[in-house]
């Protein structure tokens, strides 16, 4: 964790001064004759001089003060207390859930491609998909596809109809 | 005092129309059920009906908005309890002592007890939120801009400090969620910062996208990358509160009531810290001490009471200051500003029905909660045994339209998938999203409030640390941001404990 922090420090403090550099050439509206402490880039300016020192410091450091969680702390808890997410990380699925959801939501939404066709393929692509290992071990890939299907056209009918005809939304 | 019952009396009245009532029990029931579903969060949910209510009236959206937040947070516990993976980061403590019930065959007895200490914490709550909306709206009457721009850094500041391991990568998020809220057309002379020209960028990143990509996206990304059994729900035997639990532990109740409030007020802390603050508390005061952690009845009812009470406390900052107590109550207010209401220190003399019209959506909320609690448990819990590798990709469906519906740009779409993808990866080295949330929701104040505070003093800072509330406010922010320095916080705890070492046994 201590040479990614390094690298993320670093990044915050090229982040940062570029903030500022940018910040120092916004226009002041000198011209506007306002006053000059309400200069637009004087809030951003300061932020970026802060997220600089920051990373400086992320950078720097020696040791992270403590991988103790605040309630941990608090509650002189063995052990980390329970998080919403703990399961177990896996390469294939990281890959898959980013290649589904820019896909989806940066290429198929807005493409021409009708939503609830849209939403159709993301919903039976990522079902299926996800479900894949169990599925081929239990020998029920078509039971699994078929069911896919079936959930992704339920799904993507019922949000294209209740955003459209109840909420009055129109869809990408 | 009277005129105030008055104004209660009315709001309570007004949403007694059968299309309130559905609204309530609607939402709060959604509320729940995403409650139930570890990863799903309160955040989540009140950002994805704001989408979905845009349209509706006002009173309409924000009745529906605090429902979802009241169901969400009460329906975390039914996870934790049954599964032991709180559903959302409120209710973590629950685990402890409620999944032990559940493995003692109490696990109905755990639920009785959750509903128990979330309707009374709740009801305390807003109490407590009818009482000191209007009195701090009083005192936010005398702040100005040198009040505001140290409520919003303390806000930022805190909440960094309190989320995860580390703090100074809290702060950085903070500090990166105050930046990007610059994006677009400053406040004060409407001039373009940071868009190079684009006309999207001009418009500024909006709110709602932004918290749905991150709290929603990087959620549904975090989720689907990791695999996850099907989960063995415990079996149930009676929910029904026992009357006997709130009279032996009355006094837990009501101190995790005031410390639940305590915390929603401070500007930044969530419900989370709430409920483990009371817990932490009522392990301390209690007699039984060796029982927590271990299926604590004491345990449980303090971690629900501390966390359903912290959510009308952290209301009440947001009403009266436009300073949210939590991320939650953050997307809440931006819900506010969006349906034209202008919570703040004014509020209470341009609008003052409506913060006794929040409260009785938060009394309404909190009838459907215990109505749900206990009459709909049994057929609740189905949505446990729902794979998540199918309600993940729905969730991202409905993150992506929502963030659409609200003006209708795809560049609010690619905000959204931009800002989860980049606060999945950040939350993998330990940078969390509630500090760049607040940080997002309060920067446009900031701004204002600081530029304002220097045009008054003539570029003076001494008013921003000689008056009386920044002298505090600074104080505490530059405690905080000292206390993560590992040599000054063991230098200080070192002094605490040296004397108790030395005591004879």
């Amino acid at each position: 964790m201590l040479s990614a922090d390094r690298l993320f420090g670093l990044f915050w403090t090229v982040l940062g001064a570029a903030i500022v550099f940018e910040s120092w050439r916004m226009d002041r509206l000198e011209q506007q004759h306002i006053n000059p402490w309400t200069v637009p880039g004087l809030v951003p300016g300061l932020l970026g001089i802060v997220l600089a020192l920051f990373g400086v410091v992320l950078a720097a450091r020696r040791a992270p003060p403590s991988e103790m969680p605040v309630e941990q702390d608090l509650l002189g808890l063995e052990e980390p207390p329970p998080e919403p997410t703990h399961g177990t990380d896996e390469p294939w699925r990281i890959a898959l859930s980013l290649l589904l959801c820019l896909g989806f939501a940066g290429g198929l939404v807005g493409s021409g491609l009708p939503f609830w066709a849209a939403a159709f393929v993301f919903l039976f692509l990522a079902i299926l998909l996800f479900e894949w290992p169990d599925r081929r071990a239990a020998g029920t890939l078509a039971r699994g596809a078929a069911q896919a299907a079936l959930i992704a056209a339920v799904a993507a009918a019922l949000v294209t109809l209740v955003f459209q005809e109840v909420f009055l939304v129109r869809l990408p | 005092m009277f005129e105030g019952l008055e104004l209660l009396g009315g709001a309570l009245a007004s949403f007694l129309q059968p299309r309130h009532i559905a609204y309530t029990f609607g939402a709060t029931l959604l509320g729940i059920l995403v409650g139930c579903m570890p990863g799903l969060s309160a955040t989540l949910a009140i950002s994805l009906l704001t989408t979905l209510t845009i349209k509706l009236p006002p009173n309409d959206a924000i009745l529906i908005l605090i429902c979802a937040y009241v169901g969400t947070i009460y329906g975390g516990s039914r996870s934790a309890i049954l599964l032991n993976i709180p559903g959302t980061a409120a209710n973590a403590a629950a685990c402890l002592d409620g999944y032990q019930l559940a493995r003692q065959g109490q696990a109905g007895r755990a639920m009785g007890v959750a509903t128990t200490g979330s309707v009374v914490g709740s009801l305390f709550g807003i109490v407590c939120l009818a009482i000191l909306t209007p009195a701090l709206g009083e005192v936010a009457l005398t702040f100005q801009s040198y009040e505001f721009f140290w409520l919003c850094l303390f806000g930022v500041m805190m909440s960094g400090s309190i989320t995860g391991t580390d703090p100074l990568k809290g702060w950085i998020m903070g500090i990166l969620g105050l930046f990007v809220s610059q994006i677009g057309q400053d406040g004060i002379h409407a001039h373009e910062r940071f868009a190079y020209g684009s006309t999207d960028l001009a418009g500024g990143l909006s709110l709602i996208p932004t918290l749905v990509g991150a709290f929603g996206a990087a959620e549904v990304l975090t989720v689907m990358s990791e695999r996850f059994s099907r989960p063995k729900v415990h079996a149930v035997d009676s929910i029904l509160p026992r009357f006997g639990d709130v009279v032996r532990y009355w006094r837990t109740i009501l101190r995790s009531g005031v410390i639940g409030v305590y915390i929603g007020i401070l500007p930044g802390v969530g419900e989370d810290m709430a409920a483990w603050s009371s817990y932490a508390a009522a392990k301390r005061a209690s007699k039984e001490k060796e029982k927590f952690g271990k299926g604590s009845v004491e345990g449980l009812i303090a971690a629900e009471t501390g966390d359903n009470a912290s959510i009308p406390g952290g209301i009440i900052p947001a009403l009266a200051l436009a300073i949210p107590g939590s991320a939650p109550a953050a997307v809440l207010l931006a819900a506010m500003i969006i349906h034209g209401v202008r919570p703040g220190p004014m509020l209470m003399i341009e609008n003052p029905t409506f913060v006794y019209e929040v409260v009785a959506m938060n009394v309404y909320a909190t009838i459907a909660m215990l109505f749900f609690g206990l009459f709909l448990v049994r057929p609740l819990l189905k949505v446990l045994t729902v794979p998540r590798t199918i309600i993940m990709p729905c969730v991202f469906v409905l993150c992506t339209v929502g963030s659409f519906a609200i003006a209708q740009r795809l560049f609010d779409v690619w905000t959204m998938i931009g800002v989860g993808v980049a606060i999945f990866f950040l939350r993998r080295f330990g940078y969390h999203a509630a500090p760049f949330v607040l940080g997002l929701v309060l920067g446009d104040l900031m701004d204002k409030s600081l530029r304002r505070g220097l045009v008054i003093s003539d570029g003076d800072l001494t008013p921003f640390f000689t008056r009386p509330i920044c002298a505090v406010l600074a104080a505490l922010t530059l405690i905080a941001l000292l206390w993560s320095i590992p040599a000054v916080a063991d230098r200080v705890r070192g002094l605490f404990r040296r004397p108790q070492a030395a005591m004879p046994k």
